[in-house]
């Protein structure tokens, strides 16, 4: 099984957050037996996350650098599976290739550009371009196995995530399996995004992954900006996907069942395993 | 009497301007000569329904193919320029020599990013292309690249 916890731990620093951060970073590694974790507004050193997540007694996790500096990935898999393989321009994508026991997989994570900066329609255009990287990188590994994951700052149903020319990801298997669709002549490559099965109070765990009230008429509260989606080959592989809302011991909402700002992050993480194991050494 | 009609276009219109993919078409290639096939580079464009964005790529084929974006350049579907060039080294080399921000253009949603930057005509592009490419950022990264690719192979080849 091959596990990975992604979490936007909200970068900015506030006095008192750093200490109990760290101690939710390390129960969620002590809890959850997590490969790799992928961190976008990482708030401390790489090495310094290291450390915490070690200490757990759930592996040694090592930092698995590249050049982007935006997200950091904590790995405990062996240095030799996990490659460098591709960053953009503006480091808010990163793509490894992960050697699997019979063949290889791509993870792109990704850290998209905020609505608090970008209007829609500039968000759906720019994922048109990080689309386009991922097919780029797919036609040179000859494989569509892909996995992304992130912060995409965009909602399942906004036009950057379901746009056929943008992410493409459609809410169910079903849809998915036909592998791509066909818009004005041209082929497109189908996402399967499973986090539109969680929203809402209707579902296990916390509606969303991100809680915003504004005093805006359109207003949704809870969002999905976190979100992993798979490409058709991998999707059958999705054995577990859960927005925490716990680190195993201690709580990540506050009491009123909002995410707990002011000692963790704005944003809760997601856990997400694959029925998928990684090449040994 | 009244005075002769002023010609009112500016004197430097030139007739041998060229678009900014031939001029990014044009870095490809030395960059592999200069590092002995080291690293290359890699051009490709992407179109939506009315801009179009080429992108830089810097390649490393000794490290699994590994391929780090360097720039893109992005304008209008028919109105090449100006163009909106988006760079790692405009972010990190914001301290060291870079010009700064121009203001936001008149297009809608085109607030300038940190790591962006506007140029206006074929010059202006050029100025910034080579700021980019001489970049201590991506100077930084060629060598590293080098260094690590070097590192993959037989001592005789590296020397």
């Amino acid at each position: 099984m091959l596990s990975f916890l992604f979490w936007n731990l909200m970068g900015e620093h506030r006095p008192g957050r750093h200490d109990s951060l760290c101690a939710h970073l390390g129960r969620l590694a002590a809890n959850y037996d997590v490969d790799l974790f992928l961190f976008v507004e990482p708030a401390f050193p790489a090495a310094e996350l290291a450390m915490w997540l070690s200490r757990s007694g759930g592996g040694s996790y090592q930092d698995a650098p590249s050049a982007t500096d935006r997200i950091q990935i904590l790995s405990r898999l062996p240095r030799s599976v996990l490659i460098n393989q591709f960053d953009s321009v503006d480091e808010r994508m990163t793509m490894r290739r992960i050697l699997l026991a019979e063949d290889e997989m791509l993870l792109a994570v990704m850290h998209f550009h905020s609505q608090r900066d970008w209007t829609p329609a500039a968000q759906a255009q720019q994922a048109t371009t990080s689309a386009a990287d991922i097919r780029a990188m797919e036609d040179e590994a000859g494989h569509r196995r892909t996995v992304l994951v992130g912060d995409l700052n965009m909602n399942p149903f906004e036009h950057g995530l379901v746009g056929a020319l943008a992410l493409n990801a459609v809410m169910t298997r079903q849809v998915a399996q036909a592998g791509e669709r066909q818009v004005s002549g041209r082929r497109y490559r189908f996402f399967y995004n499973p986090m539109w099965g969680l929203f809402g109070d209707r579902t296990p765990g916390p509606s969303g992954t991100f809680y915003r009230a504004g005093g805006d008429p359109q207003t949704y509260y809870w969002h999905m900006f976190d979100q992993v989606l798979l490409r058709p080959e991998l999707m059958n592989s999705l054995k577990e996907l859960r927005i925490l809302d716990t680190d195993g011991e201690q709580p990540l909402l506050t009491p009123v069942g909002h995410p707990r700002t002011a000692t963790a992050s704005d944003h809760l993480p997601l856990l997400v395993r694959l029925d998928l194991n990684v090449r040994k050494e | 009497m009244a005075s002769a009609i002023p010609d009112l276009w500016p004197d430097d219109i030139r007739v041998d301007v060229v678009t900014p993919v031939a001029i990014l078409r044009a870095q490809e290639g030395s960059l592999e000569k200069k590092t002995k096939g080291i690293l290359h580079t890699k051009l490709s464009t992407t179109t939506g329904e009315d801009w179009v964005q080429h992108q830089l790529d810097l390649v490393a084929p000794l490290l699994q193919k590994y391929r780090v974006t360097l720039l893109t350049a992005r304008h209008d579907l028919k109105i090449v320029y100006p163009v909106i060039v988006t760079a790692r080294g405009f972010r990190l080399d914001s301290k060291s020599g870079f010009p700064t921000p121009p203001p936001p253009l008149a297009m809608p949603n085109a607030a300038l990013e940190a790591d962006q930057r506007e140029a206006k005509t074929e010059n202006e592009f050029i100025d910034l292309v080579k700021s980019v490419l001489q970049s201590r950022s991506v100077r930084g990264l060629i060598e590293s690249l080098i260094a690590q690719s070097n590192e993959t192979r037989p001592a005789e080849q590296a020397s």
